[in-house]
């Protein structure tokens, strides 16, 4: 499935926050979203899977426009990961997972044989079969993170969006959880978007970068390799007293 | 459904059965469990079959329908606002209806027949309508779900008030009926009243047994739940609707009872296990049907020929209940 920025302005109300985006989402690749804070990462999420309306142009899916779709139509082509852990509820691993085949279920959610079989090969992708009858507030923050990408696997969307998953989680488990995107996005041909400040981690492990700026600079996109020989990563994040050395991808003071 | 589930079922309605023979048999009048049972039949001593089909009949089918009435407004808001101490009584949604109730009661004047009990369950409606429409829009402006219910009792306060000063106004047997309404009573609901009440709260309690799948889904947050194919927005205001339905009929016809649907969501959380709505609504409408059964048996317990007023009963049960589920929130998987 194709998933195109088309002139997209985004904000909230009357704040503009950017406008004229014009972008094609990498299908089966992952691709990260990167900015400061205030460039408008997760209003861009938002926007793209219909939580915010466009302010102008629009997000089309397969050439038509998300924010002409119903909720279930959304649900069925972008499945979302959010960077806050789900509000407390006695629900297992299973069932968590379980909850991303609402949209594919009847009036009641009652699970067929398919459901169970989707889900349990999902909680297999991520490697948490072995805690399916675990209580999900029992987990620590990685696995936690790892249910709900089963739960977006689950619903079976070309387009997978997630919101800085790996904000909350150490060093390691943000390179397994970049690693396990890659793998989904290459094993089963998912379009993945995912926001992060983890530039590092970022220019590592992912197919292609999206770069918002704070200040004013259009979008810019490219594989990681492409944006360094360009220079073209610098302009986004320079702040008077750092700069970003593309040789040696880290930054140091001016 | 696992074992756990099947035991719950089989407990709770076993218990309701029990329950609501026992309301039957017992009451201030010592009548033989043969002569219950004749009058039941349409035999038997008329005094006796007037006492059983036309005061403790309706009482019975009062409690068990006002607890389930109760017990699932109190899950709905807990699951609509995140927030496990949501309750009709906490967000001020009983006092909102309370007030609808005392501006018919205290400047209307005094009725009997069935207009006037109408017109209070309307009016009760629309008081809990307005109180809900006000937390909700708080909800958008105050995230934490703490502050939140602090905004729910400071409503409830302002209701309380308002009925003080109508209190002040209103003629002194106006006051005098007001009050006694107010003690809480299932016994309020006569014979002729009860199928409207049946009708109201059933209605309710089966379109919320309708909403099963987008509760689940909400469980997640509305962000969440929005991605999962459900129109929030719509679920927010069926889940209001039933909410603010239930517990206007209940208030309206029994007075304002506390406890209930706060406490009873968590005995049936703790019991299964789960806030999987598929059983746990159920499971709260059952056990409030009978936590409501066992609270109305007790206010006329036998021997004693007065009726204790409902509201000194359903706090020894729901407050408890409540200390014992915060003192142990750590180790109970709903809160973690």
């Amino acid at each position: 499935m194709e998933l195109v920025l088309k002139n997209l302005g985004i904000g909230y109300g009357r704040t503009v926050v950017q406008c004229g985006l014009e972008q094609s989402l990498m299908e089966a690749g992952v691709t990260s979203l990167l900015g400061a804070n205030g460039a408008g990462k997760s209003t861009l999420l938002r926007t793209i899977c219909g939580l915010e309306k466009p302010l102008e142009g629009s997000v089309l899916l397969d050439g038509r426009a998300v924010a002409g779709m119903n909720e279930r139509e959304i649900s069925l082509r972008i499945g979302v990961v959010w960077t806050s852990r789900p509000p407390a509820a006695a629900l297992t691993v299973s069932e968590m997972v379980a909850m991303g085949r609402q949209p594919h279920t009847g009036f009641w959610g009652r699970l067929g044989e398919r459901d169970r079989r989707v889900c349990a090969r999902a909680l297999e992708d991520v490697g948490m079969s072995s805690k399916a009858e675990r209580y999900f507030g029992t987990l620590s923050d990685g696995e936690r993170q790892k249910v709900m990408i089963a739960k977006a696997l689950v619903q079976e969307c070309p387009v997978i969006i997630m919101d800085e998953p790996t904000a909350f989680l150490d060093v390691t488990s943000r390179i397994e959880i970049m690693l396990l995107m890659r793998s989904i996005a290459e094993k089963y041909h998912r379009s993945i978007l995912l926001s992060t400040h983890d530039l590092d981690i970022a220019l590592r492990h992912s197919h292609y970068l999206w770069l918002l700026s704070s200040n004013g600079l259009p979008m810019t996109a490219g594989t990681p390799e492409e944006l360094l020989s360009r220079r073209a990563i610098g302009p986004y994040f320079d702040t008077p007293s750092l700069v970003f050395d593309h040789e040696s991808r880290s930054f140091r003071t001016k | 459904m696992n074992k756990r589930t099947h035991i719950c079922f089989a407990a709770l309605s076993a218990a309701l059965l029990v329950l609501f023979v026992l309301a039957l048999l017992l009451g201030p009048v010592a009548i033989p469990a043969g002569e219950v049972w004749a009058a039941l039949l349409g035999k038997g001593d008329p005094l006796w079959a007037t006492i059983v089909l036309q005061s403790r009949l309706p009482q019975a089918v009062t409690a068990l329908l006002a607890g389930a009435a109760l017990a699932v407004s109190g899950l709905l808001l807990q699951t609509l606002f995140s927030n496990p101490l949501a309750g009709p009584s906490i967000l001020g949604v009983s006092d909102g209806a309370n007030l609808g109730v005392a501006v018919v009661m205290l400047s209307v004047g005094a009725g009997a027949g069935l207009g006037f009990w109408l017109t209070t369950v309307l009016a009760a409606m629309a008081g809990s309508a307005v109180v809900l429409g006000l937390i909700v829009a708080f909800a958008r402006r105050v995230k934490s779900s703490t502050m939140l219910l602090i905004i729910g009792i400071m409503i409830g306060y302002i209701a309380s008030s308002l009925i003080s000063i109508l209190n002040f106004h209103a003629a002194a047997d106006q006051v005098h009926r007001y009050v006694m309404w107010g003690m809480g009573d299932f016994s309020s609901v006569t014979m002729d009243r009860l199928p409207y009440f049946c009708s109201f709260v059933l209605l309710a309690l089966a379109a919320s047994l309708l909403l099963v799948k987008p509760l689940d889904a909400l469980l997640l947050g509305e962000a969440y739940a929005a991605n999962l194919g459900v129109n929030v927005q719509r679920t927010r205001v069926w889940i209001m609707l039933c909410t603010g339905l239930m517990t206007a009929a209940v208030t309206a016809f029994c007075g304002p009872i506390s406890f209930i649907g706060l406490a009873v969501p968590h005995i049936a959380r703790l019991m299964l296990g789960s806030s999987n709505h598929h059983n746990l609504l159920p499971v709260t409408l059952l056990a409030g049907a009978c936590l409501a059964l066992l609270c109305s048996i007790l206010t006329c317990l036998p021997g004693t020929s007065s009726v204790l007023p409902l509201n000194a009963v359903t706090p020894l049960f729901g407050a408890p209940v409540i200390i014992y589920v915060i003192m142990n929130r750590r180790k109970i998987h709903y809160f973690n």
